[in-house]
């Protein structure tokens, strides 16, 4: 049993009615580890989650959470997995710990034992202060961390988290990405889905980036960024000396990127030998040179070399 | 493996601590909880001095024979109000699943028919309240008074609720299908609205226009406003009244459960 994955889905595809959401999901997931589901708006992560949680059912395909069927043994796998969805699912018109308690009784934990741990989870998130409060006088933070809280009542092996830090400000970012932290320390295994490249590259110990349905990368963090290639080289220049810079560039062969508005170029590169290059082509172009430095590409050079767009601009779209 | 937290547990746990939510939410919104008490007070008043004509008719000479409108009134809005309050059922279940908490619900192994089985229970519990307030009121206020055995009494009441269960099932099956607050609110005023008028609660239905007589007499909350207001007011044979008013509300409680569960299980299987 200590070999089997704690998700394990093959072949997952999901049709709506005119839209083709999933289209083949094929994927391993490692107890005890963090992966990160990376894509675009309607690329259909909150459609695999939901199925993966036992809430939506696949089209065609199976899968299993913590060794079970999640159609067939769908009450062995909800006793088993913690889900926050995209948009809080608790009770606006209960308090937090309200909610909680009841959320406990309705796992079976009975009402003594729902309160101990009610407690406990309130302390944990910083909402004891506001425990007997309705969730109505919550700010969109204090509901959002009231909503993870009720998906970890039953101490689960699996949590799903669908995009948990959208529209929290930093510091609650940082507070949940501790939490996250603090679940893996305990060995619960986390799916997290994200529309931020940094929050995976922080958390994740695998990433698949999903785009239109279907996995277009699966890897480590530092495997993806190594199949972009090399290193990159950012140089700043004066924005009217962008189009000067790239024709002297285009010599090196490389493709260069650019950000005109910033007058920002970035040039790929495989070593630090290039840097040297790159500096006396500018400057026998005549342009000067305001900012350099070499760095590994980002998630969202990886994003941007995978599709094409980069992961922050795509608005979802009809297929 | 680990073996989760959560035991095994019977299904009658998951109604009670969700009949017990969903009455706790009742009385977080008090706005709601005073308007559905101060409501039947203004119909009690508006009513009373809209159709008191109603009295000096041949009609109700003859079947009501020395009764005064109030007292014919009273058992009949008790009914009516009580047993349409049964939209609230739907409109919490549209809510419910609009708000997602039914998601959370969903993720849980708990008994998924449970949710709405709560949700007819605690607005049955409701509407008993909302009955026993009504009568105190008409009590108080507007000098109702019982006239028959102290049982005919009691049962004036209990009959009521019946019917309020099996409306609880229309209006969940109209909040399951909708799963929209407002198209829940303004279906449910279509089919409220003419329960209400098309009924013997304000006038005697041979007093109605002919092609409304039609009506009521297939109008389910006639024959438990006949009944209520027979057992309230001690007219002769009112015990006769109850088999019929039991009748029609099982009737509506399994065109209410036809509907229902079906449109449930649509939204468990998605
Ligand atoms: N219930 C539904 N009915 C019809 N189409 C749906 C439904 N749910 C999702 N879709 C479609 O399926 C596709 C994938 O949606 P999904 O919500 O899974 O994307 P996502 O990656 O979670 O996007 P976002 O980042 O915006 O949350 C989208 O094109 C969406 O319009
Ligand atoms: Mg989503």
């Amino acid at each position: 049993m200590g070999s089997e994955p704690a998700i394990r889905a093959e072949g997952i595809e999901k049709d709506f009615k005119n839209v083709r959401a999933l289209a083949g999901i094929d994927l391993e997931i490692d107890r005890g580890s963090v992966f990160g589901l990376l894509g675009p708006n309607g690329a259909g992560k909150t459609t695999f989650v939901r199925i993966l949680s036992t809430l939506l059912r696949a089209s065609r395909g199976r899968a299993e959470v913590a060794g079970f069927d999640v159609r067939r043994e769908a009450d062995e796998v909800r006793a088993r997995i913690g889900l926050t969805g995209q948009f809080a699912a608790v009770d606006n018109d209960l308090t937090g710990r309200e909610n909680l308690v009841m959320f406990g009784q309705l796992l079976g934990i009975g009402k003594t034992r729902a309160k101990t741990r009610a407690d406990e989870l309130l302390d944990r998130f910083g909402l004891t202060g506001a425990a007997d409060r309705t969730l109505r006088g919550y700010s969109g933070g204090m509901r959002r961390r009231l909503d993870l809280a009720a998906s970890l009542v039953g101490e689960p092996e699996i949590a799903f988290l669908d995009e948990p830090t959208t529209g929290l400000d930093p510091r609650s970012r940082l507070e949940l990405w501790d939490i996250v932290e603090d679940l893996v320390a305990q060995g619960t295994t986390v799916l997290l889905t994200t529309q931020y490249l940094e929050e995976v590259d922080r958390l994740a110990d695998r990433i698949g980036v999903i785009d239109h349905g279907r996995v277009i990368a699966l890897g480590t963090p530092e495997e993806l960024k190594d199949a972009v290639g090399g290193r990159v080289i950012a140089v700043d220049v004066d924005t009217g000396d962008v189009d000067a810079a790239v024709a002297a560039l285009d010599a090196e062969g490389g493709k260069v990127v650019v950000d005109r508005e910033a007058g920002r170029l970035n040039v790929p590169t495989d070593g630090a030998a290039r840097v040297a290059d790159v500096v006396r082509d500018l400057d026998a172009a005549g342009v000067g040179i305001n900012g350099l430095e070499l760095h590994s590409p980002s998630l969202d050079d990886v994003f941007l070399t995978l599709t094409g767009t980069r992961a922050s601009d795509e608005e979802g779209e009809e297929r | 493996m680990t073996t989760p937290l959560m035991r095994r547990h019977s299904p009658l746990t998951d109604v009670w601590v969700l009949t017990v939510r969903n009455l706790k939410k009742v009385t977080r919104v008090p706005q709601l909880l005073f308007f559905s008490l101060v409501q039947p007070v203004i119909f009690l008043t508006l009513f009373s001095q809209v159709f008191r004509s109603i009295v000096d008719t041949p009609q109700f000479q003859e079947l009501y024979p020395g009764i005064s409108y109030i007292q014919y009134l009273v058992p009949a809005v008790i009914v009516t109000t009580v047993s349409l309050n049964a939209s609230a059922s739907g409109i919490g279940m549209a809510t419910d699943l609009q708000e997602g908490v039914i998601d959370r619900f969903r993720s849980l192994p708990m008994a998924k028919y449970g949710i709405p089985v709560a949700r007819s229970n605690s607005d049955v519990i409701r509407a008993s309240l909302q009955a026993v307030f009504m009568l105190l009121v008409s009590m108080v206020i507007f000098g109702f008074r019982f006239e028959g055995a102290w049982w005919e009494a009691i049962l004036s009441i209990l009959i009521v609720l019946p019917l309020n269960w099996a409306l609880t099932w229309v209006f969940i099956a109209l909040g399951t299908a909708t799963k929209n607050t407002e198209t829940t609110q303004l279906a449910g005023f279509m089919v409220t609205l003419p329960l209400m008028f098309a009924s013997s609660a304000y006038v005697p239905i041979d007093a109605l226009p002919s092609w409304l007589q039609e009506i009521a007499s297939v109008n389910p909350l006639s024959y438990t406003i006949d009944a209520a207001r027979a057992l309230a007011l001690g007219l002769p044979d009112a015990t006769g009244e109850i088999p019929a008013s039991l009748l029609s509300s099982a009737v509506l409680a399994v065109i209410g459960l036809v509907l229902a569960v079906p449109a449930w299980r649509r939204t468990l299987r998605q």
